[in-house]
């Protein structure tokens, strides 16, 4: 006598077919928000280090402010919020990961670099003068606050993020 | 099964990814933690920074409450116990300080409008760490060898807490710091140091006219240049920030102590310790102006006088002949100055000899040839007769004076004068009338065709003719006027001595005493501050030419009274004392390298650019088109190979000048430096308020203005005889004059007998003046403002950590 042997009934097949749909959904929406947030964390970390060796250089530019400015006729403002340095401070540098120099115009101080990567969309410096009227010793010479400001986003028309970071610059 | 299996798998993946998302999510946690504290620590650095430029620029006061082992001398710590630390915080005495700093930086960071919620500053702290001497010891063989024992080098610790969004960030840098002081050296306590002189007549070439005005036809046959030297007005040396007044009671003490000094070197014509002679200048003329009076000559009622007639009582050297033997009359001396031309009323020559065609000094022998020897001296160290100022004169220096005697009848009233130098040798010899027209003798009995008539020196006494006094050679103290013809000379009056270091004993007569020498010296207990009557008239050493001699064991104490730990003084040989690399280099703050450049307009370009940068009109309208110094400090200059005294010259930055808004010092290693216009700092209390010295190591230092130069010149290189040497500031200007506030310490200044290099007197011909600033002076009270703290540039060590 023949002996049918076991096998996987419609019945299971869409019963597991349910339940692997019902899992694996969420799971790659779950997969697929994490590789963002992932992303976003990867880029927020980038933008912190941008902002870190940006701000590094121009702290160390505060003993020479004065003369900048007295050898080009400009506020330091105006120097670092200069149309031709900001352009390429928010360029990417042709593609390459070599480190770009870029010389703030009419002065000899040239900054070093990194390129920034495709995804932001912004790097640019902010200045603003600050106040000194209600300090009592910390007040010799004008101070300013440089805002550097970053942008990005995760992918094509997605929305943008930003970070805002501030260094305080003494000009004397 | 299938179910099983599929549900297992769900559940398995679901569990990685679950896993994977807490990942990413931490993951992203710690980016944004990352963004926070960056922007923390970038703040907290920022503070940190902040507070290490204020540190260096204007915390003196500070520093000086909280720390002020840093500026005393302090005893070293025995090894191993460690060095110590002083930190300023919110529970030091300048905690308010750093309270107030806090809250200053915290209110710039209240403005960041692009951070929400503002970060805020929880806490400022600086700490100084591993304080230590540069000098081993604080005995006098370290102070001589150019090192001060408040120096002190060590690493400071700023610190500076921000918080952001909870998160607390605190930065702190270390910098080594270095406490010097910004006198240069001990040879800064002189308004004038000199070691060098090269001959005894080395600065008496100055023409004079009997009326004090200078005599522009002497020319002075020394060194035997072509033309001949022509000199156009004296220096004179100002030794305070105030002239001297002639008060009752002048308290002689202190004026000394406080001001400049002034050291001429021994001469070297035959030995390294021959005496040094000062001719002083004939001058009463109101209207002449300039020159020191030494006494009141006739009919001249004005004019200042620092040496009163002298009266002799000595009845054992001579007796009054009849009919002075029952008269009432005393015995006067005047002083008479140096001059080479005489004028009459109408201004034309009547004794273009001067005081040789006089022919009242035998020494004095009259021959146009040796106008020379009636040449006064071309320095005034004692200010000129308007602003007499008092100094001490270290040296064998011997003041030339000329001298002639008269009686004063007391039996009328007012007192007359009366010639005593009319009469014959002998004692027993006829005594002549008084004769208006009738030639005076000199000391030797002999009337010179040259010599004056006596109406021309006396009045004719009450009730006619009358004798003259016979014994006028014995009444002659030659000692007290040096011969002039004694290579060197071996008698005179040393200087001090003679003018009584400018101390006026008060009551009823305002003169010192000539001969006794003042009292207030004689009894001081104060050998450093100011060496007494007899130290300068019995030289330990010498024995025989006057004066406190520089290798006598002289003494300068550093703040006695101020600083109580601090008993320091320089003691020793002031002509052996040299300012070189091996005492230099261990009080540098910043070495300055210039080897590289190519030539001298490259080297000048990158000395400016270093240490100077232009002034701000914005801030400081009064010196617009002035340099200023970039930092304060010890700055070492090491021009490039092949440069050598007497060659390329580097050039201080011009522009209107040099504002000197912070003590500095700037040592150049070798060749000459030009200083091409006025360095000039703001006054306070009648000096400059901020030092700088400028030190030519190796080289000479060119004047290339007669504007003011505030500051302290030293070129102190020996090079006797010849540029090569340096040592020497010399005159880079039309003016030939120099006009510095400050001091000078250069080798040698004095003109040579033969030798034709060029030298200070020789170059500087129309003199000039210098004003001594009495916050150069080590011994002063204000040598404590003196001493400066320099932190280094950059951070040796930056260290960020959380904070509680």
């Amino acid at each position: 006598m023949y002996r049918r042997g076991r096998a996987f009934s419609l019945l299971e097949v869409l019963v597991a077919t349910v339940v692997i749909g019902l899992a694996v959904g969420p799971l790659i929406n779950v997969l697929s928000s994490s590789n963002r947030v992932s992303n976003a964390s990867i880029y927020e970390v980038m933008a912190v280090h941008y902002a870190s060796e940006l701000a590094e250089q121009l702290q160390r530019l505060s003993s020479q402010l004065k003369s900048m400015c007295n050898g080009t006729g400009k506020t330091v403002k105006q120097l670092l919020e200069d149309p031709t340095f900001l352009a390429e401070l928010g360029s990417f540098g042709n593609g390459s990961l070599d480190p770009q120099l870029i010389q703030i115009p009419g002065t000899r101080i040239t900054l070093f670099l990194s390129p920034l990567h495709p995804r932001f969309t912004c790097r640019t410096i902010l200045v603003s003068k600050l106040n000194t009227t209600t300090q009592q010793i910390l007040k010799l010479g004008t101070f300013w606050n440089a805002t550097i400001a970053l942008s990005w986003n995760l992918a094509e028309g997605e929305v943008e993020h930003s970070a805002s970071f501030s260094v305080i610059l003494r000009e004397d | 099964m299938v179910l099983g299996v599929v549900i297992l798998t769900s559940v398995v993946l679901s569990i990685f990814l679950f896993a994977y998302n807490r990942t990413v999510r931490q993951q992203n946690i710690r980016a944004h933690h990352e963004r926070i504290a960056e922007v923390a620590m970038r703040l907290a650095l920022t503070g940190t920074n902040l507070l290490a430029e204020q540190m260096a620029s204007s915390l003196d006061t500070t520093i000086n409450n909280a720390a002020s082992c840093l500026k005393t001398v302090m005893v070293a710590p025995p090894s191993p116990a460690p060095a110590p630390r002083v930190t300023i915080d919110s529970s030091d005495i300048s905690g308010s300080v750093m309270e107030t700093i806090k809250n200053d930086f915290d209110a710039y960071l209240q403005q960041l409008s692009d951070l929400n919620p503002r970060p805020r500053c929880t806490k400022m702290e600086m700490a100084f760490e591993d304080i230590r001497q540069t000098t081993p010891s604080a005995d006098d063989v370290q102070l001589q060898a150019g090192r001060d024992p408040v120096e002190k080098l060590g690493e400071m610790v700023i610190s500076c807490t921000v918080e952001f969004q909870t998160l607390l960030r605190r930065a702190s840098i270390r910098r080594q710091f270095r406490v010097v002081n910004m006198v240069p050296g001990i040879f800064s306590r002189f308004s004038l140091f000199v070691p060098f002189t090269p001959w005894y007549n080395s600065y008496n070439s100055l023409g004079v006219r009997y009326s004090g005005s200078i005599d522009p036809s002497y020319k002075h046959p020394f060194p035997p240049t072509t033309p001949l030297l022509s000199y156009g007005a004296p220096l004179k040396v100002f030794n305070g920030t105030e002239t001297v007044v002639l008060t009752p009671n002048p308290d002689a003490r202190n004026d000394l102590q406080n001001h400049g000094w002034i050291f001429l070197g021994p001469s070297h014509n035959t030995a390294a310790t021959d005496a040094v002679l000062l001719k002083i200048p004939s001058g009463y003329k109101p209207d002449a102006g300039g020159h020191f009076q030494v006494a009141l000559p006739p009919g001249v009622g004005n004019g200042k006088e620092l040496i009163p007639p002298e009266n002799i009582d000595d009845a054992s050297n001579f007796n009054l002949p009849s009919p002075y033997a029952t008269a009432a009359c005393m015995v006067g001396g005047m002083y008479q100055g140096f001059f080479t031309d005489e004028l009459d009323a109408a201004g034309n020559s009547i004794n273009p000899l001067g005081a040789a065609g006089q022919g009242l000094w035998p020494s004095l022998t009259p021959n146009a040839s040796k106008r020379y020897e009636c040449a006064a001296s071309w320095l005034f160290p004692f200010g000129d007769r308007t602003r007499p100022s008092r100094t001490l004169m270290i040296g064998p220096v011997l003041a030339g004076l000329l001298k002639f005697y008269f009686l004063k009848d007391m039996t009328t009233t007012p007192a007359a004068w009366k010639l005593t130098i009319r009469g014959k040798g002998a004692p027993s010899a006829a005594v002549a009338s008084y004769s208006p027209n009738a030639q005076v003798e000199n000391a030797n009995g002999v009337t010179p065709a040259e010599s004056p008539i006596c109406s021309q020196l006396c009045k004719q006494p009450t009730g006619g003719a009358d004798a003259g006094y016979d014994s006028y050679k014995k009444i002659m103290p030659v000692d007290f006027t040096p011969n002039t013809f004694s290579n060197p000379p071996s008698v005179g009056i040393s200087y001090n001595v003679l003018f009584d270091f400018m101390a006026y004993p008060g009551g009823s007569s305002p003169y010192p005493n000539v001969n006794g020498g003042s009292t207030v010296m004689q009894n001081t207990g104060d050998p450093f501050y100011v060496p007494c009557y007899d130290t300068i008239n019995n030289p330990p050493v010498s024995g025989t030419i006057l004066g406190l001699h520089p290798y006598d064991g002289v003494m300068i104490q550093f703040q006695k009274a101020a600083m109580a730990v601090d008993n320091t003084y320089f003691k020793g040989d002031l002509t052996k004392f040299r300012i070189a690399n091996n005492n230099l280099l261990a009080r540098v703050t910043h070495i300055i390298d210039l080897s590289s450049c190519a030539n001298q307009a490259s080297e000048d370009a990158a000395f400016a650019s270093h240490l100077f940068r232009p002034a701000d009109p914005a801030i400081e309208p009064a010196y617009n088109g002035y340099f200023k110094p970039r930092k304060k400090g010890i700055f070492y200059v090491k021009r490039r190979s092949g440069v050598i005294p007497g060659g390329d010259k580097l050039t201080l930055p011009a522009g209107s000048g040099i504002y000197v808004n912070q003590n500095f010092i700037i040592i150049i290693d070798k060749g000459d430096i030009l200083i091409p216009q006025k360095i000039k700092a703001d006054s306070l209390n009648n000096a400059p308020g901020k030092l700088f010295s400028l030190v030519a190591l190796e080289g000479n230092i060119y004047l290339g203005t007669n504007s003011e130069i505030d500051a302290y010149l030293v070129a102190l290189n020996p090079g006797p005889g010849s540029l090569a040497g340096g040592g020497r500031l010399l005159c880079a200007n039309a003016t030939k004059e120099m006009n510095i506030f400050g001091g000078v310490a250069a080798w040698e200044m004095g003109l040579y007998e033969t030798n034709t290099d060029p030298t200070t007197m020789s170059t500087f011909s129309n003199g000039g003046e210098i004003h001594y600033n009495p916050r150069f002076n080590p011994s002063s009270p204000l040598y404590l403002n003196a001493l400066e703290f320099i932190p280094e540039d950059i951070a040796s060590a930056i260290e960020i950590t959380g904070a509680e």
